[in-house]
């Protein structure tokens, strides 16, 4: 496979003792009502982690909060052992948190490759000094110094004036960077099966492709963990089959840990090495796949929302 | 020729416009705002551009010197413009990022009239006056005369143009001020820093208005601090026509709605009986945004009127 980005194996030697993804009582409440209550979620480095239960048992929610989408009312969120939570949205996506969306959400008026650059931004240089010491925020370089030293409004400005100078006059380094991404973003288009697709607009993909392109656009943020939302839903049983093996390829060639919220139970229990099923905000059971479906309590937890509902959704297959 | 001469001016009035206008548009399509102290902006522009101006000589400057000097104006009129929209949206419009639409609607015009004011109080009310350097003549064959001044500002602007479509086509910065512009939580959650997004859009369109006002400096001499109140809203009604969140909207806009002035002005005076002297501009730009508004209130280019409602 030419596609073999060099981050998350580095990550992924660096944190093999580690928990990837560790929540320790995280709570989110919304006026009145508890979306998660007091989640402790270890996710190992490497995993595919399958996170399941009833419709508003809180997944989702979940995802939004180690995202940053949401702040957390309490608990907290550690990535390979470093706090997350309280970052801001781009600083968590930065440490390497990326994630696909239940309904689809790709810049639809952007073209292939564009979605996915967009995922590669933080990739690309920009030109300047501000730019210099946020690679090497140890440098001691008294320019560095300097601008970390102004007050946030000046600093905004000369970092916007930088941006737009180094957009306009395109120094090697900014040139190169882009060159890099634009080779890398083509190699994940390649990677998901979207090759030649490049200028097409997004909106105009089918459904299946679209997926695959969120997949690809998560995928160029280099991410560590990756939040996959029903990757499957909407689709029929062959394109279902082929989005999971390449949620496996994801894992076993990108090195990427992989935690996925999923209805269609043959796909968690077939790809799924650990599973965590959450019920009214609460985790009710953590397991592997065999473990899961002989617990009682997910079954009750199944069966009484699927008995409500008029039985439209399948129990876990014992 | 008198139709030459009024499409000349058409044009050169709609450029100024749609350098404005594009301001209005980048930050319209990234925000769903109007800042309406846009036309501030460009004011302050002009200010800067005429203090350069009269600090390397002024009405001395003359032969080659004037390049550099236009060049140096028109580039410290781009960091003042730019760094009062910074500061404008850092006090005036980021508190206000999530309060109901018509509130940085409001603190905009609040920070337009108080931007108006300080710099008609700091000129003391009088016209400050650029210096005459721009040499006066025209070129061209027979009856088609183009002064050199408007070729000047027609070039500059469509120049500017070009390069803000590069801009914003092909390099990170401006790929992230369209992935913000569509949806901004997942702009952010793809790593983009979204509120030094808006910055950077701010700086893009608060550039373009102090170049614009350099510009007109150069071409409409007189200048005082209310000068930007006119030319922003004609530059509004511009963005509109185009369509307002389109950038290729904002540029056909302008120079539409500086033809509209001029040349349909005239268009309209030639039926008998009618007779609309140059005072009469106003009322058709703005006659011009209201059946805009009317007919077809996503302008030419415009295909998604609400994205957020």
């Amino acid at each position: 496979m030419a596609t073999s980005p060099a981050e998350p194996t580095l990550r992924d030697e660096a944190a093999t003792a580690m928990t990837r993804l560790r929540t320790r009582s995280l709570t989110m409440r919304f006026e009145g009502l508890v979306a998660l209550d007091a989640v402790d979620l270890e996710v190992r480095p490497g995993a595919i982690h399958g996170l399941i239960g009833p419709n508003g048992a809180g997944k989702t929610t979940l995802f939004n909060v180690v995202t940053g989408y949401h702040r957390p009312t309490s608990g907290t969120i550690e990535l390979d052992g470093r706090r997350i939570d309280g970052l801001l949205r781009h600083e968590i996506a930065e440490a390497g948190v990326s994630r696909t969306f239940q309904n689809i959400r790709l810049f639809g008026a952007m073209n292939v490759i564009e979605n996915v650059l967009v995922g590669r931004h933080s990739k690309i240089a920009v030109a300047g000094v501000e730019l210099a010491g946020r690679m090497r925020p140890h440098s001691d370089h008294r320019a560095l110094a300097a601008v970390r030293a102004l007050p946030s409004a000046p600093r905004a400005m000369l970092h916007g004036l930088l941006e737009v100078a180094g957009a306009i006059a395109q120094p090697p380094r900014v040139r190169q960077t882009e060159r890099a991404a634009i080779e890398h973003c083509a190699e994940l288009l390649q990677f998901v099966g979207l090759v030649g697709r490049e200028h097409e607009l997004a909106n105009n993909l089918s459904y299946g492709d679209q997926r695959r392109l969120e997949l690809a656009r998560a995928l160029a943020t280099d991410p560590a963990l990756l939040l996959l939302d029903e990757p499957t839903a909407g689709m029929n049983p062959a394109e279902s089959a082929s989005v999971v093996r390449l949620v496996r390829r994801i894992r076993d060639e990108l090195g990427v840990t992989v935690l996925l919220i999923e209805h269609a139970m043959s796909v968690v229990m077939g790809v799924c090495e650990r599973i965590t099923v959450l019920d009214y905000g609460r985790k009710i059971a953590e397991g592997t796949p065999a473990e899961i479906q002989g617990n009682a309590a997910v079954i009750e937890a199944y069966l009484g929302t699927s008995a409500a509902q008029g039985g439209g959704r399948a129990a876990p297959r014992a | 020729m008198f139709w030459f001469d009024q499409l000349i001016n058409g044009l050169t009035i709609g450029s100024v416009y749609a350098l404005i206008a594009l301001g209005y548009t980048l930050v319209y399509g990234i925000l769903q705002m109007i800042n309406f102290a846009h036309g501030e902006v460009f004011m302050l522009g002009a200010f800067a551009g005429y203090f350069v101006l009269l600090a390397v000589g002024g009405d001395d400057l003359g032969g080659a010197t004037i390049i550099p000097a236009i060049v140096l104006a028109m580039f410290v009129a781009a960091l003042a413009s730019s760094s009062a929209a910074v500061v404008i949206e850092r006090i005036a419009y980021r508190p206000l990022r999530n309060a109901p639409r018509l509130a940085p609607l409001i603190s905009a015009i609040g920070v337009s009239v108080a931007l108006q004011n300080i710099v008609l109080r700091m000129t003391g009310g009088r016209d400050r006056v650029y210096p005459r350097i721009f040499p006066g003549g025209s070129f061209g064959f027979g009856d088609f005369q183009v002064g050199y001044i408007q070729a000047f500002l027609i070039v500059a602007s469509v120049l500017m143009m070009a390069a803000l479509l590069v801009f914003i086509q092909r390099t990170r910065t401006g790929r992230a001020m369209r992935a913000v512009a569509e949806n901004r939580a997942t702009a952010s959650l793809m790593g983009i820093d979204v509120d030094r997004t808006i910055v950077t859009t701010f700086v893009v369109g608060a550039a373009l208005a102090g170049v614009a006002g350099v510009l007109q400096g150069l071409w409409i001499p007189n200048i005082r601090g209310t000068m930007g109140f006119l030319p922003g809203i004609k530059a509004f009604t511009a963005a509109v026509v185009g369509g307002i969140g389109s950038v290729p909207g904002a540029m056909v806009g302008g120079f539409f709605l500086g033809l509209t002035e001029t040349v349909g002005r005239e268009l309209l005076s030639a039926i008998p009986g009618v007779h609309l002297p140059n005072e009469w501009s106003d009322v058709i730009a703005f006659s011009l945004l209201v059946l805009v508004l009317v007919f077809r209130p996503t302008g030419i280019f415009g295909e998604r009127v609400s994205r957020r409602a």
